[in-house]
């Protein structure tokens, strides 16, 4: 592998997992925020279906998305499967519960003073929401870097619907299960490598924006 | 007139409010006092229409009001200005702080921008209004949270402990700006307070609460003595 094919990788695998986590962020923080402030019946249930679905095998959920892109399947006239836009889909789906199921948590840990003052404003829901979201922020960009580290370390999923096609599907991740079945383990260790310098570079970045959204509100 | 009549509420098997009745007049303040943990927040929040009580009747011009019903209930929150006990910031800078929700309650940017000023002038924190909120000392918060309520122009303003925080001085400019704030705009208030002087000074009527039930009721003049047989 030369370094053009490893800098290819790299960036589909930013790609992929950073527009899939984008997507399942901007649904889930609102989604989360919602739950965390509404009253209705089964509310314990569906938030014990979200914490279920945040532990969802990556390989089971792109099973059931391949037999649903497939071409006999219900989604297979989008023609979408092996190509990164369903990868995008698999690892949005794979982070979406993750997403809201770790904002519900920071909406409702908020003191009861700030949750009841922002009540008593009576402003329309999203409003409300928003308002929440601010305030709760820095533990929703928590529930966001473990949904990043979710997307860009799981393997099951874009391996099913991507096909690892190489210069077109292939991400990290899947790199380094072809590579080790090739028994290529030099390439593999610094594939490993890239992955890791990657998410720490995401994690530094995370950290930087925690420190300064934490330093502002001291 | 806001009139509360046989208002329980339970918590769990705490019995916080027990058959508690009170009545606030337009234009007149209405102090509750008590010891801790007697449930003068939890009647606070019972009228600002934050918790439900179990059971009793909550009445604003004599209509009642279903906590069942959220739009009516959304409706009249619009009318209340309310200050929690700890009084919260939002993690934003001063002048955001009461910018925000008038922008958000749908005044337009000039009125709301006018507005923010003129409380910001009046509360003597216009110098630190671009500086987070949070960077304020407990007093200069309890201020911007007086002033955010004061902002909404409610009819109704419920105030827990607006002074606790506050510097002998500046807890009597606070009385005064609400005193004046009642009589000007003709409004209900319902305030919390421990201090018996400034109870004192600000109450029209005031009602001692003990162990969630009201023990005492005072209208016009009262003094020290007669509370600390209370409380």
């Amino acid at each position: 592998m030369d370094a053009g094919e490893l800098t290819q990788i790299t960036l589909l695998s930013l790609r992929v997992s950073g527009t899939a986590v984008f997507l399942s962020s901007i649904i889930g923080v609102w989604l989360g925020t919602y739950i965390a402030i509404s009253r209705f019946k089964m509310k314990k249930l569906v938030v014990t279906l979200i914490d279920t679905f945040m532990g969802t095998p990556p390989v089971l959920l792109g099973l059931v998305l391949y037999l649903f892109l497939s071409r006999s399947g219900p989604l297979g006239f989008l023609g979408i499967l092996f190509t990164p836009e369903a990868m995008i889909i698999a690892q949005f789906l794979l982070t979406l519960p993750i997403v809201t199921g770790l904002t519900i948590p920071a909406v409702e840990s908020l003191p009861r003073e700030i949750r009841e003052y922002i009540k008593s404003l009576a402003l329309p829901a999203h409003y409300e929401a928003l308002l929440l979201i601010n305030e709760a922020k820095i533990n929703i960009i928590g529930g966001v870097l473990a949904a990043f580290s979710r997307a860009v370390s799981e393997v099951g999923a874009v391996i099913i619907v991507g096909g690892n096609i190489r210069y077109y599907t292939r991400v990290l991740t899947t790199a380094i299960v072809y590579y080790t079945n090739s028994g290529e383990f030099d390439t593999v260790l610094w594939l490993g490598l890239v992955l890791t310098l990657v998410y720490f570079a995401i994690n530094v970045v995370i950290l930087l924006i925690r420190y300064r959204v934490g330093e502002r509100s001291d | 007139m806001i009139k509360a009549s046989n208002i329980v509420k339970n918590y769990g098997e705490a019995k916080v409010l027990d058959n508690v009745s009170i009545e606030a007049h337009r234009g007149r303040i209405t102090v509750i006092m008590g010891p801790n943990g007697s449930g003068k927040s939890t009647l606070l929040r019972i009228l600002a229409l934050l918790v439900p009580p179990d059971s009793g009747r909550l009445e604003l011009d004599n209509t009642p009001i279903d906590f069942n019903n959220e739009v009516e209930k959304v409706n009249l929150q619009k009318k209340i200005g309310y200050l929690p006990q700890r009084p919260p910031v939002l993690s934003t800078s001063v002048y955001n702080n009461i910018y925000l929700p008038l922008r958000l309650r749908g005044k337009t940017k000039v009125e709301a921008k006018k507005t923010t000023e003129s409380i910001l002038t009046m509360l003597r924190l216009k110098d630190r209004a671009n500086i987070n909120a949070h960077r304020l000392s407990g007093g200069q918060k309890q201020l911007l949270a007086l002033g955010r309520a004061l902002a909404l122009n409610p009819e109704i303003l419920l105030l827990d402990e607006p002074t606790a925080s506050l510097s002998p001085n500046t807890a009597e400019f606070v009385q005064d700006i609400v005193k004046s704030y009642v009589r000007e705009k003709n409004c209900h208030a319902v305030i919390i307070s421990h201090s018996i002087p400034e109870a004192r000074k600000m109450a029209d009527s005031l009602y001692l609460l003990v162990s969630g039930k009201i023990k005492a009721t005072f209208n016009g003049q009262f003094s020290e003595a007669e509370i600390l047989k209370w409380i």
